[in-house]
Protein backbone atom coordinates (compact mmCIF):
# COMPACT_ATOMS: atom_id res chain seq x y z
CA UNK A 1 0.00 0.00 0.00
CA UNK A 2 1.31 3.43 -0.91
CA UNK A 3 0.47 6.31 1.35
CA UNK A 4 -0.26 9.74 -0.02
CA UNK A 5 2.78 11.99 0.39
CA UNK A 6 2.74 14.38 3.32
CA UNK A 7 3.85 18.01 3.18
CA UNK A 8 7.09 16.81 4.73
CA UNK A 9 7.60 14.28 1.92
CA UNK A 10 7.02 16.92 -0.73
CA UNK A 11 9.41 19.27 0.97
CA UNK A 12 12.01 16.50 0.97
CA UNK A 13 11.44 15.71 -2.69
CA UNK A 14 11.79 19.37 -3.62
CA UNK A 15 14.97 19.76 -1.61
CA UNK A 16 16.49 16.70 -3.24
CA UNK A 17 15.50 18.21 -6.60
CA UNK A 18 17.08 21.57 -5.68
CA UNK A 19 20.34 19.80 -5.00
CA UNK A 20 20.20 17.66 -8.14
CA UNK A 21 21.62 18.40 -11.56
CA UNK A 22 18.22 18.12 -13.21
CA UNK A 23 16.28 21.04 -14.65
CA UNK A 24 12.72 19.77 -14.58
CA UNK A 25 10.67 17.54 -12.31
CA UNK A 26 7.26 15.94 -12.83
CA UNK A 27 5.82 13.52 -10.36
CA UNK A 28 2.45 11.96 -9.68
CA UNK A 29 1.86 10.04 -6.45
CA UNK A 30 -1.77 9.16 -5.74
CA UNK A 31 -3.77 12.38 -5.84
CA UNK A 32 -0.68 14.59 -5.70
CA UNK A 33 0.82 16.04 -8.84
CA UNK A 34 4.08 17.87 -8.62
CA UNK A 35 5.91 19.87 -11.29
CA UNK A 36 8.96 22.04 -10.74
CA UNK A 37 11.67 23.77 -12.71
CA UNK A 38 15.10 24.62 -11.48
CA UNK A 39 16.25 27.94 -12.89
CA UNK A 40 19.87 27.40 -11.91
CA UNK A 41 20.05 23.99 -13.58
CA UNK A 42 22.61 23.34 -16.24
CA UNK A 43 21.39 23.17 -19.81
CA UNK A 44 19.99 19.68 -20.26
CA UNK A 45 21.89 17.16 -22.30
CA UNK A 46 20.78 18.30 -25.72
CA UNK A 47 22.31 15.82 -28.09
CA UNK A 48 23.09 12.14 -27.82
CA UNK A 49 26.69 13.07 -28.57
CA UNK A 50 27.08 14.67 -25.11
CA UNK A 51 29.92 13.17 -23.13
CA UNK A 52 29.42 11.27 -19.91
CA UNK A 53 31.55 12.34 -16.99
CA UNK A 54 33.06 9.84 -14.62
CA UNK A 55 33.00 11.49 -11.21
CA UNK A 56 35.15 10.68 -8.19
CA UNK A 57 33.02 8.42 -5.96
CA UNK A 58 34.91 9.68 -2.94
CA UNK A 59 37.70 12.07 -2.04
CA UNK A 60 41.34 11.02 -2.26
CA UNK A 61 44.32 10.76 -4.56
CA UNK A 62 43.55 9.68 -8.14
CA UNK A 63 45.70 6.88 -9.49
CA UNK A 64 45.61 6.11 -13.18
CA UNK A 65 47.47 2.81 -12.82
CA UNK A 66 46.93 -0.31 -10.75
CA UNK A 67 50.31 0.22 -9.06
CA UNK A 68 53.08 2.81 -9.22
CA UNK A 69 55.11 2.52 -12.39
CA UNK A 70 52.54 0.38 -14.18
CA UNK A 71 50.99 1.64 -17.42
CA UNK A 72 47.80 3.71 -17.17
CA UNK A 73 44.61 1.64 -17.14
CA UNK A 74 43.06 3.72 -19.91
CA UNK A 75 44.46 6.11 -22.51
CA UNK A 76 42.74 8.70 -24.68
CA UNK A 77 40.70 6.89 -27.31
CA UNK A 78 40.35 3.72 -25.24
CA UNK A 79 37.08 1.87 -25.68
CA UNK A 80 35.47 1.11 -22.32
CA UNK A 81 32.54 -0.89 -20.99
CA UNK A 82 30.47 0.07 -17.92
CA UNK A 83 32.57 -2.17 -15.66
CA UNK A 84 35.99 -1.19 -17.04
CA UNK A 85 38.24 -0.02 -14.20
CA UNK A 86 39.58 3.39 -15.24
CA UNK A 87 41.55 4.24 -12.11
CA UNK A 88 41.69 4.10 -8.32
CA UNK A 89 41.06 6.61 -5.57
CA UNK A 90 43.44 6.28 -2.65
CA UNK A 91 41.93 7.58 0.60
CA UNK A 92 44.54 7.38 3.36
CA UNK A 93 45.56 3.71 3.11
CA UNK A 94 42.55 2.37 1.20
CA UNK A 95 42.02 2.15 -2.54
CA UNK A 96 38.67 2.25 -4.29
CA UNK A 97 38.27 1.23 -7.94
CA UNK A 98 36.58 3.68 -10.29
CA UNK A 99 34.60 2.19 -13.20
CA UNK A 100 33.58 3.82 -16.47
CA UNK A 101 29.87 3.25 -15.87
CA UNK A 102 29.05 3.50 -19.57
CA UNK A 103 29.96 1.99 -22.96
CA UNK A 104 32.03 4.38 -25.03
CA UNK A 105 35.33 5.99 -25.90
CA UNK A 106 37.55 7.98 -23.54
CA UNK A 107 37.77 11.53 -24.93
CA UNK A 108 39.30 13.46 -22.02
CA UNK A 109 41.57 12.70 -19.07
CA UNK A 110 41.63 15.96 -17.11
CA UNK A 111 43.16 14.58 -13.89
CA UNK A 112 46.81 13.51 -13.90
CA UNK A 113 48.07 10.55 -11.88
CA UNK A 114 48.66 11.34 -8.21
CA UNK A 115 46.43 14.39 -8.02
CA UNK A 116 44.13 14.98 -5.04
CA UNK A 117 40.48 15.00 -6.11
CA UNK A 118 37.31 16.05 -4.32
CA UNK A 119 34.11 14.06 -4.11
CA UNK A 120 32.23 14.34 -7.41
CA UNK A 121 35.17 15.80 -9.35
CA UNK A 122 35.29 14.77 -13.03
CA UNK A 123 38.03 12.19 -13.56
CA UNK A 124 37.45 11.45 -17.24
CA UNK A 125 34.97 12.06 -20.01
CA UNK A 126 33.58 9.36 -22.20
CA UNK A 127 31.79 9.69 -25.49
CA UNK A 128 29.07 7.06 -25.23
CA UNK A 129 28.73 4.59 -28.11
CA UNK A 130 25.56 5.08 -30.22
CA UNK A 131 23.72 2.21 -28.54
CA UNK A 132 24.55 3.49 -25.05
CA UNK A 133 23.42 7.02 -25.91
CA UNK A 134 20.02 5.79 -26.99
CA UNK A 135 19.68 3.64 -23.90
CA UNK A 136 20.60 6.30 -21.34
CA UNK A 137 19.28 9.46 -23.00
CA UNK A 138 20.28 11.66 -20.09
CA UNK A 139 23.49 11.80 -18.13
CA UNK A 140 22.98 9.58 -15.15
CA UNK A 141 26.38 10.06 -13.61
CA UNK A 142 26.95 12.07 -10.51
CA UNK A 143 28.90 15.25 -10.80
CA UNK A 144 27.97 16.22 -14.32
CA UNK A 145 28.41 19.81 -13.25
CA UNK A 146 31.81 21.33 -13.94
CA UNK B 1 54.40 24.16 15.73
CA UNK B 2 53.63 26.93 13.30
CA UNK B 3 50.15 26.70 11.85
CA UNK B 4 49.60 28.09 8.40
CA UNK B 5 46.60 26.37 6.82
CA UNK B 6 43.56 25.10 8.70
CA UNK B 7 40.95 22.62 7.57
CA UNK B 8 37.64 23.79 9.01
CA UNK B 9 35.78 20.48 9.40
CA UNK B 10 32.29 21.71 10.15
CA UNK B 11 29.43 23.70 8.69
CA UNK B 12 26.88 26.37 9.56
CA UNK B 13 27.44 29.15 12.05
CA UNK B 14 30.44 27.54 13.77
CA UNK B 15 32.27 27.26 10.42
CA UNK B 16 31.75 31.00 9.92
CA UNK B 17 32.97 31.60 13.48
CA UNK B 18 36.15 29.52 13.02
CA UNK B 19 36.96 31.12 9.65
CA UNK B 20 36.68 34.55 11.27
CA UNK B 21 39.13 33.54 14.02
CA UNK B 22 41.55 32.17 11.39
CA UNK B 23 41.44 35.46 9.51
CA UNK B 24 42.29 37.39 12.66
CA UNK B 25 45.26 35.09 13.20
CA UNK B 26 46.39 35.24 9.57
CA UNK B 27 45.65 31.54 8.97
CA UNK B 28 44.55 30.21 5.58
CA UNK B 29 41.24 28.34 5.63
CA UNK B 30 40.00 25.32 3.70
CA UNK B 31 36.39 24.43 4.44
CA UNK B 32 34.98 20.92 4.09
CA UNK B 33 31.59 20.97 2.37
CA UNK B 34 29.09 18.27 1.55
CA UNK B 35 27.19 18.54 -1.72
CA UNK B 36 24.39 20.30 0.18
CA UNK B 37 26.74 23.01 1.48
CA UNK B 38 28.71 23.94 -1.64
CA UNK B 39 27.08 27.38 -1.82
CA UNK B 40 26.91 28.10 1.91
CA UNK B 41 28.04 31.36 3.51
CA UNK B 42 31.14 29.79 5.09
CA UNK B 43 31.97 28.28 1.67
CA UNK B 44 32.10 31.82 0.29
CA UNK B 45 34.16 33.11 3.22
CA UNK B 46 36.79 30.35 3.22
CA UNK B 47 39.92 30.67 1.07
CA UNK B 48 38.90 27.43 -0.62
CA UNK B 49 36.52 24.54 -0.16
CA UNK B 50 36.85 20.83 -0.62
CA UNK B 51 33.79 18.71 -1.35
CA UNK B 52 33.91 15.70 0.97
CA UNK B 53 30.80 13.76 0.00
CA UNK B 54 27.05 13.60 -0.42
CA UNK B 55 24.68 15.47 1.94
CA UNK B 56 24.29 12.56 4.40
CA UNK B 57 26.59 13.39 7.33
CA UNK B 58 27.66 9.77 7.81
CA UNK B 59 29.26 9.88 4.36
CA UNK B 60 30.71 13.38 4.73
CA UNK B 61 31.13 15.34 7.99
CA UNK B 62 31.07 12.23 10.20
CA UNK B 63 33.63 10.18 8.28
CA UNK B 64 36.99 10.56 10.08
CA UNK B 65 39.02 9.04 7.24
CA UNK B 66 37.53 11.34 4.63
CA UNK B 67 38.19 14.43 6.77
CA UNK B 68 41.82 13.48 7.48
CA UNK B 69 42.35 12.57 3.80
CA UNK B 70 40.99 16.01 2.89
CA UNK B 71 43.46 17.68 5.26
CA UNK B 72 46.35 15.66 3.79
CA UNK B 73 45.13 16.38 0.25
CA UNK B 74 45.06 20.16 0.71
CA UNK B 75 48.23 20.18 2.86
CA UNK B 76 46.52 21.62 5.95
CA UNK B 77 48.58 21.67 9.16
CA UNK B 78 45.58 21.63 11.49
CA UNK B 79 41.93 20.61 11.70
CA UNK B 80 39.39 22.55 13.73
CA UNK B 81 36.42 20.24 14.36
CA UNK B 82 34.01 22.85 15.77
CA UNK B 83 31.30 21.18 17.87
CA UNK B 84 29.19 18.12 17.08
CA UNK B 85 30.22 15.79 14.23
CA UNK B 86 33.76 14.55 15.06
CA UNK B 87 34.63 17.14 17.72
CA UNK B 88 34.55 14.63 20.57
CA UNK B 89 35.83 11.57 18.74
CA UNK B 90 39.06 10.41 20.36
CA UNK B 91 39.68 8.10 17.39
CA UNK B 92 39.44 11.04 15.00
CA UNK B 93 41.84 13.13 17.09
CA UNK B 94 44.27 10.19 17.15
CA UNK B 95 43.96 9.72 13.37
CA UNK B 96 44.84 13.39 12.86
CA UNK B 97 47.95 12.85 14.96
CA UNK B 98 48.91 9.72 13.02
CA UNK B 99 48.98 11.79 9.82
CA UNK B 100 50.92 14.65 11.39
CA UNK B 101 47.97 17.02 11.52
CA UNK B 102 47.33 19.15 14.60
CA UNK B 103 43.90 18.50 16.08
CA UNK B 104 42.62 21.77 17.55
CA UNK B 105 41.38 20.36 20.84
CA UNK B 106 42.52 18.24 23.75
CA UNK B 107 44.64 15.12 23.49
CA UNK B 108 42.87 11.94 22.35
CA UNK B 109 43.12 10.22 25.76
CA UNK B 110 41.51 13.25 27.44
CA UNK B 111 38.61 13.14 24.99
CA UNK B 112 38.25 9.39 25.56
CA UNK B 113 38.19 9.62 29.37
CA UNK B 114 35.60 12.38 29.41
CA UNK B 115 33.57 10.80 26.61
CA UNK B 116 32.61 7.93 28.86
CA UNK B 117 30.37 9.49 31.52
CA UNK B 118 31.02 6.70 34.02
CA UNK B 119 34.76 7.14 33.69
CA UNK B 120 34.39 10.90 33.93
CA UNK B 121 32.37 10.53 37.16
CA UNK B 122 35.03 8.25 38.61
CA UNK B 123 37.79 10.68 37.69
CA UNK B 124 35.90 13.64 39.20
CA UNK B 125 35.26 11.74 42.42
CA UNK B 126 38.91 10.69 42.60
CA UNK B 127 39.92 14.35 42.47
CA UNK B 128 37.53 15.31 45.23
CA UNK B 129 34.68 16.84 43.18
CA UNK B 130 31.15 16.21 44.42
CA UNK B 131 29.28 13.77 42.17
CA UNK B 132 25.60 12.84 42.32
CA UNK B 133 24.76 9.64 44.21
CA UNK B 134 24.49 6.96 41.56
CA UNK B 135 25.53 3.60 40.26
CA UNK B 136 28.05 1.87 38.10
CA UNK B 137 26.81 0.19 34.95
CA UNK B 138 23.47 -1.51 35.61
CA UNK B 139 22.94 -4.87 33.92
CA UNK B 140 19.49 -5.87 35.11
CA UNK B 141 16.33 -4.13 36.24
CA UNK B 142 16.77 -5.78 39.68
CA UNK B 143 20.14 -4.09 39.98
CA UNK B 144 18.60 -0.80 38.89
CA UNK B 145 15.79 -1.17 41.43
CA UNK B 146 18.32 -1.76 44.22
CA UNK B 147 20.21 1.40 43.27
CA UNK B 148 16.99 3.39 43.00
CA UNK B 149 15.99 2.23 46.46
CA UNK B 150 19.38 3.26 47.83
CA UNK B 151 19.55 6.75 46.30
CA UNK B 152 15.82 7.46 46.34
CA UNK B 153 13.37 8.35 43.56
CA UNK B 154 13.26 10.16 41.23
CA UNK B 155 16.35 8.89 39.43
CA UNK B 156 17.84 9.67 36.06
CA UNK B 157 18.87 6.91 33.67
CA UNK B 158 21.87 7.93 31.60
CA UNK B 159 23.89 6.48 28.76
CA UNK B 160 27.59 6.16 29.61
CA UNK B 161 28.47 7.08 26.02
CA UNK B 162 25.79 9.78 26.03
CA UNK B 163 25.55 13.34 24.87
CA UNK B 164 22.95 15.76 23.60
CA UNK B 165 20.29 14.42 25.94
CA UNK B 166 19.85 11.12 24.15
CA UNK B 167 19.48 8.00 26.26
CA UNK B 168 18.41 10.08 29.28
CA UNK B 169 15.20 9.22 31.15
CA UNK B 170 13.74 10.44 34.41
CA UNK B 171 12.08 7.69 36.48
CA UNK B 172 9.60 8.87 39.11
CA UNK B 173 7.86 5.59 40.00
CA UNK B 174 9.49 2.23 40.65
CA UNK B 175 7.21 0.40 38.22
CA UNK B 176 8.46 2.64 35.38
CA UNK B 177 12.05 1.62 36.00
CA UNK B 178 12.10 -1.57 33.96
CA UNK B 179 10.44 -0.23 30.76
CA UNK B 180 12.44 3.02 30.94
CA UNK B 181 15.66 1.06 31.33
CA UNK B 182 14.87 -0.94 28.19
CA UNK B 183 13.98 2.25 26.29
CA UNK B 184 17.10 4.14 27.44
CA UNK B 185 19.36 1.21 26.51
CA UNK B 186 17.77 0.92 23.06
CA UNK B 187 18.13 4.66 22.47
CA UNK B 188 21.76 4.59 23.62
CA UNK B 189 22.56 1.60 21.41
CA UNK B 190 21.18 3.25 18.29
CA UNK B 191 22.65 6.69 19.02
CA UNK B 192 26.09 5.72 20.33
CA UNK B 193 26.52 2.00 19.60
CA UNK B 194 26.90 1.40 23.34
CA UNK B 195 23.97 0.51 25.59
CA UNK B 196 25.75 0.98 28.92
CA UNK B 197 23.31 2.69 31.30
CA UNK B 198 23.84 3.99 34.81
CA UNK B 199 21.64 5.71 37.40
CA UNK B 200 22.01 9.08 39.07
CA UNK B 201 19.87 10.90 41.57
CA UNK B 202 17.54 13.31 39.78
CA UNK B 203 17.42 16.85 41.17
CA UNK B 204 13.99 18.38 40.45
CA UNK B 205 14.79 22.01 41.24
CA UNK B 206 18.10 22.07 39.40
CA UNK B 207 20.10 24.56 37.47
CA UNK B 208 22.70 23.75 34.88
CA UNK B 209 25.87 25.74 35.52
CA UNK B 210 29.08 25.16 33.58
CA UNK B 211 32.58 26.59 33.86
CA UNK B 212 34.69 27.51 30.83
CA UNK B 213 38.32 26.59 31.23
CA UNK B 214 41.46 26.94 29.13
CA UNK B 215 44.55 24.82 29.70
CA UNK B 216 47.90 24.86 27.92
CA UNK B 217 50.40 22.07 27.44
CA UNK B 218 52.56 23.41 30.27
CA UNK B 219 49.95 22.49 32.85
CA UNK B 220 48.51 25.95 33.36
CA UNK B 221 44.74 26.21 33.68
CA UNK B 222 42.49 29.26 34.01
CA UNK B 223 38.72 29.58 34.19
CA UNK B 224 36.71 32.20 32.31
CA UNK B 225 33.79 32.17 34.65
CA UNK B 226 30.58 30.20 34.45
CA UNK B 227 27.47 30.11 32.28
CA UNK B 228 23.94 29.26 33.32
CA UNK B 229 22.30 27.00 30.75
CA UNK B 230 19.24 25.97 32.72
CA UNK B 231 16.80 26.81 29.95
CA UNK B 232 16.64 23.52 28.06
CA UNK B 233 14.15 21.62 26.00
CA UNK B 234 14.65 17.87 26.00
CA UNK B 235 18.10 18.39 27.51
CA UNK B 236 19.05 20.72 24.64
CA UNK B 237 20.04 24.22 25.63
CA UNK B 238 17.81 27.06 24.41
CA UNK B 239 19.08 30.14 26.27
CA UNK B 240 22.42 30.66 28.04
CA UNK B 241 23.76 33.49 30.13
CA UNK B 242 26.94 34.57 31.87
CA UNK B 243 27.62 35.03 34.69
CA UNK B 244 25.15 32.66 36.40
CA UNK B 245 22.51 34.82 38.11
CA UNK B 246 21.40 34.61 41.72
CA UNK B 247 24.02 32.37 43.29
CA UNK B 248 26.06 33.18 46.37
CA UNK B 249 29.64 34.39 46.02
CA UNK B 250 30.87 31.34 47.93
CA UNK B 251 29.04 28.89 45.69
CA UNK B 252 30.29 30.64 42.56
CA UNK B 253 33.87 30.53 43.84
CA UNK B 254 33.64 26.85 44.77
CA UNK B 255 32.21 25.79 41.42
CA UNK B 256 34.93 27.65 39.52
CA UNK B 257 37.62 26.15 41.75
CA UNK B 258 36.29 22.64 41.29
CA UNK B 259 36.42 22.99 37.50
CA UNK B 260 39.98 24.31 37.53
CA UNK B 261 41.07 21.55 39.88
CA UNK B 262 39.70 18.80 37.65
CA UNK B 263 41.36 20.29 34.57
CA UNK B 264 44.67 20.75 36.40
CA UNK B 265 44.67 17.20 37.72
CA UNK B 266 44.23 15.75 34.24
CA UNK B 267 46.65 18.19 32.60
CA UNK B 268 43.83 19.30 30.37
CA UNK B 269 44.93 20.96 27.16
CA UNK B 270 42.81 23.43 25.11
CA UNK B 271 39.29 24.76 25.72
CA UNK B 272 36.89 22.70 27.79
CA UNK B 273 33.73 23.04 29.83
CA UNK B 274 33.03 21.39 33.16
CA UNK B 275 29.28 21.01 33.68
CA UNK B 276 27.60 20.97 37.05
CA UNK B 277 24.12 20.46 38.40
CA UNK B 278 23.17 23.01 41.00
CA UNK B 279 20.64 21.83 43.58
CA UNK B 280 18.86 25.09 44.40
CA UNK B 281 17.05 23.66 47.42
CA UNK B 282 20.17 22.23 49.06
CA UNK B 283 22.51 25.01 47.79
CA UNK B 284 25.12 22.53 46.62
CA UNK B 285 26.55 21.40 43.30
CA UNK B 286 27.56 18.15 41.63
CA UNK B 287 29.86 17.33 38.73
CA UNK B 288 27.87 16.29 35.67
CA UNK B 289 30.31 15.88 32.78
CA UNK B 290 33.08 17.61 30.89
CA UNK B 291 32.79 18.70 27.28
CA UNK B 292 36.12 18.54 25.48
CA UNK B 293 35.39 21.04 22.70
CA UNK B 294 34.32 24.58 21.98
CA UNK B 295 30.65 24.88 22.94
CA UNK B 296 27.75 26.41 21.11
CA UNK B 297 27.25 28.93 23.91
CA UNK B 298 30.89 30.13 24.11
CA UNK B 299 30.01 33.69 22.93
CA UNK B 300 28.43 34.70 26.25
CA UNK B 301 31.78 34.02 27.93
CA UNK B 302 33.58 35.98 25.22
CA UNK B 303 31.15 38.87 25.75
CA UNK B 304 31.93 39.24 29.47
CA UNK B 305 35.68 38.51 29.32
CA UNK B 306 36.69 40.04 25.98
CA UNK B 307 38.69 36.88 25.21
CA UNK B 308 38.29 35.15 21.85
CA UNK B 309 38.05 31.48 22.77
CA UNK B 310 38.52 30.10 19.26
CA UNK B 311 41.68 32.14 18.76
CA UNK B 312 42.94 30.83 22.10
CA UNK B 313 42.22 27.28 20.91
CA UNK B 314 44.55 27.81 17.94
CA UNK B 315 47.30 29.34 20.11
CA UNK B 316 47.13 26.44 22.55
CA UNK B 317 47.08 23.87 19.73
CA UNK B 318 50.19 25.53 18.28
CA UNK B 319 51.92 24.89 21.60
CA UNK B 320 51.94 28.45 22.91
CA UNK B 321 51.63 29.06 26.66
CA UNK B 322 48.48 30.75 27.96
CA UNK B 323 48.79 34.49 27.79
CA UNK B 324 46.69 35.02 30.92
CA UNK B 325 46.95 34.34 34.59
CA UNK B 326 43.72 33.99 36.51
CA UNK B 327 44.06 37.54 37.84
CA UNK B 328 44.31 38.94 34.30
CA UNK B 329 40.83 37.71 33.49
CA UNK B 330 38.26 40.39 34.23
CA UNK B 331 34.53 40.03 34.03
CA UNK B 332 32.41 42.89 32.76
CA UNK B 333 28.62 43.06 32.65
CA UNK B 334 26.16 40.34 31.69
CA UNK B 335 25.51 38.46 28.44
CA UNK B 336 22.58 36.37 27.19
CA UNK B 337 22.41 34.10 24.16
CA UNK B 338 19.29 32.79 22.43
CA UNK B 339 19.57 29.89 19.98
CA UNK B 340 17.34 30.45 16.97
CA UNK B 341 16.39 27.23 15.23
CA UNK B 342 14.25 26.33 12.20
CA UNK B 343 11.55 24.66 14.26
CA UNK B 344 7.83 25.26 14.76
CA UNK B 345 7.11 25.94 18.45
CA UNK B 346 3.37 25.38 17.99
CA UNK B 347 3.87 22.00 16.35
CA UNK B 348 6.03 20.34 18.96
CA UNK B 349 9.17 22.03 17.64
CA UNK B 350 8.99 20.09 14.39
CA UNK B 351 11.95 21.01 12.14
CA UNK B 352 10.97 23.33 9.31
CA UNK B 353 13.79 23.48 6.77
CA UNK B 354 13.33 25.37 3.52
CA UNK B 355 14.25 28.60 1.81
CA UNK B 356 14.66 31.79 3.84
CA UNK B 357 12.99 34.64 1.95
CA UNK B 358 13.73 37.42 4.45
CA UNK B 359 16.51 37.61 7.06
CA UNK B 360 16.67 40.92 8.88
CA UNK B 361 18.60 40.68 12.14
CA UNK B 362 18.78 43.65 14.51
CA UNK B 363 22.07 45.52 14.63
CA UNK B 364 23.68 47.45 17.48
CA UNK B 365 27.02 47.68 19.25
CA UNK B 366 25.80 45.44 22.09
CA UNK B 367 24.38 42.79 19.71
CA UNK B 368 26.34 39.90 18.21
CA UNK B 369 24.83 37.46 15.75
CA UNK B 370 26.66 34.23 14.92
CA UNK B 371 24.91 32.84 11.86
CA UNK B 372 25.39 31.43 8.38
CA UNK B 373 21.94 32.50 7.16
CA UNK B 374 20.91 35.14 4.63
CA UNK B 375 17.86 35.95 2.52
CA UNK B 376 17.70 33.32 -0.21
CA UNK B 377 19.55 30.63 1.76
CA UNK B 378 18.10 27.13 1.55
CA UNK B 379 18.22 25.53 5.01
CA UNK B 380 19.07 21.91 4.23
CA UNK B 381 17.07 19.19 5.93
CA UNK B 382 20.10 16.98 6.46
CA UNK B 383 21.58 18.68 9.51
CA UNK B 384 20.60 20.22 12.82
CA UNK B 385 18.21 23.13 12.68
CA UNK B 386 20.35 25.86 14.29
CA UNK B 387 20.02 29.07 12.26
CA UNK B 388 22.00 31.35 14.49
CA UNK B 389 22.79 32.60 17.95
CA UNK B 390 21.73 36.04 19.07
CA UNK B 391 23.99 37.38 21.82
CA UNK B 392 23.52 40.64 23.71
CA UNK B 393 25.67 42.30 26.33
CA UNK B 394 24.64 44.78 29.01
CA UNK B 395 26.07 46.40 32.12
CA UNK B 396 23.94 44.10 34.24
CA UNK B 397 21.38 41.32 33.80
CA UNK B 398 18.45 43.70 33.71
CA UNK B 399 19.94 45.73 30.87
CA UNK B 400 21.05 42.62 28.97
CA UNK B 401 17.56 41.18 29.23
CA UNK B 402 15.83 44.34 28.04
CA UNK B 403 18.27 44.51 25.13
CA UNK B 404 17.57 40.87 24.28
CA UNK B 405 13.81 41.50 24.33
CA UNK B 406 14.28 44.47 22.04
CA UNK B 407 16.62 42.57 19.69
CA UNK B 408 14.23 39.61 19.43
CA UNK B 409 11.31 41.94 18.72
CA UNK B 410 13.19 43.51 15.81
CA UNK B 411 14.48 40.23 14.31
CA UNK B 412 12.54 39.44 11.12
CA UNK B 413 12.69 36.09 9.36
CA UNK B 414 10.35 34.89 6.63
CA UNK B 415 10.05 31.80 4.47
CA UNK B 416 10.59 29.24 7.21
CA UNK B 417 9.26 28.79 10.73
CA UNK B 418 11.62 29.70 13.57
CA UNK B 419 11.69 29.60 17.35
CA UNK B 420 11.77 33.42 17.53
CA UNK B 421 8.17 33.66 18.80
CA UNK B 422 8.94 31.19 21.57
CA UNK B 423 12.16 32.99 22.51
CA UNK B 424 10.27 36.31 22.73
CA UNK B 425 7.77 34.67 25.04
CA UNK B 426 10.44 33.11 27.28
CA UNK B 427 12.52 36.30 27.48
CA UNK B 428 9.38 38.25 28.43
CA UNK B 429 8.32 35.83 31.14
CA UNK B 430 8.54 37.09 34.75
CA UNK B 431 10.15 33.85 35.96
CA UNK B 432 13.13 34.41 33.70
CA UNK B 433 13.49 38.11 34.47
CA UNK B 434 13.38 37.33 38.20
CA UNK B 435 16.09 34.68 37.78
CA UNK B 436 13.64 31.98 38.91
CA UNK B 437 14.97 29.40 36.49
CA UNK B 438 15.48 25.69 36.57
CA UNK B 439 15.92 22.94 34.02
CA UNK B 440 12.15 22.42 33.73
CA UNK B 441 11.16 26.04 33.08
CA UNK B 442 11.18 25.77 29.27
CA UNK B 443 9.01 22.64 29.24
CA UNK B 444 6.57 24.40 31.58
CA UNK B 445 6.46 27.51 29.38
CA UNK B 446 5.85 25.54 26.19
CA UNK B 447 2.37 24.75 27.50
CA UNK B 448 1.69 28.41 28.27
CA UNK B 449 2.84 29.71 24.90
CA UNK B 450 0.00 31.88 23.56
CA UNK B 451 -1.46 30.49 20.34
CA UNK B 452 -1.36 33.84 18.57
CA UNK B 453 2.35 34.70 18.97
CA UNK B 454 3.97 35.43 15.67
Amino acid sequence: MTQDPTQEDIREILQAFELSAYAHLELTVGPVQLAADRAAALPPASSPAATACVAAPLLGVFQTAAEPGAPALVELGAVVKPDTVVGFIRTLDQSTAVVAGVDGTVVDLPVPDGQFVEFGQTLLRISPSAMAAVASGRPDQRGTSP
Amino acid sequence: VTLRRVLVANRGEIAVRIIRACRNLGLETVLTVSEADRDSLPARLADRTVCIGPPAATRSYLDPRIIVAAAVGVAADAIHPGYGFLAESADFAALCGAYGITFVGPRPEQIRRMGNKLEARALARQHGLPVLPGSQRVHTSEEAAETAARIGLPVMLKAAAGGGGRGMKVVRELDQLQPMLVAAAAEARSAFGDDTIYLERYIPNARHVEVQILGDRFGKVVHLGERDCSLQRRHQKVVEEAPAPAISAALRRNIRRAAVKLAEKMGYENAGTVEFILDQDAECFYFLEMNTRIQVEHPVTEAITGIDLVEEQFRIAAGQPLRYSQDDIRFAGHAIECRITAELPHQGFRPDPGRITAWKPPEAAHIRLDSHCYAGYLVPMFYDSLLGKLIVHGDDRRQALSRMQDALARFEVAGIGTTLPFLRFVMGHPDFSAGRVNTRLVEDLIHKLPEATT
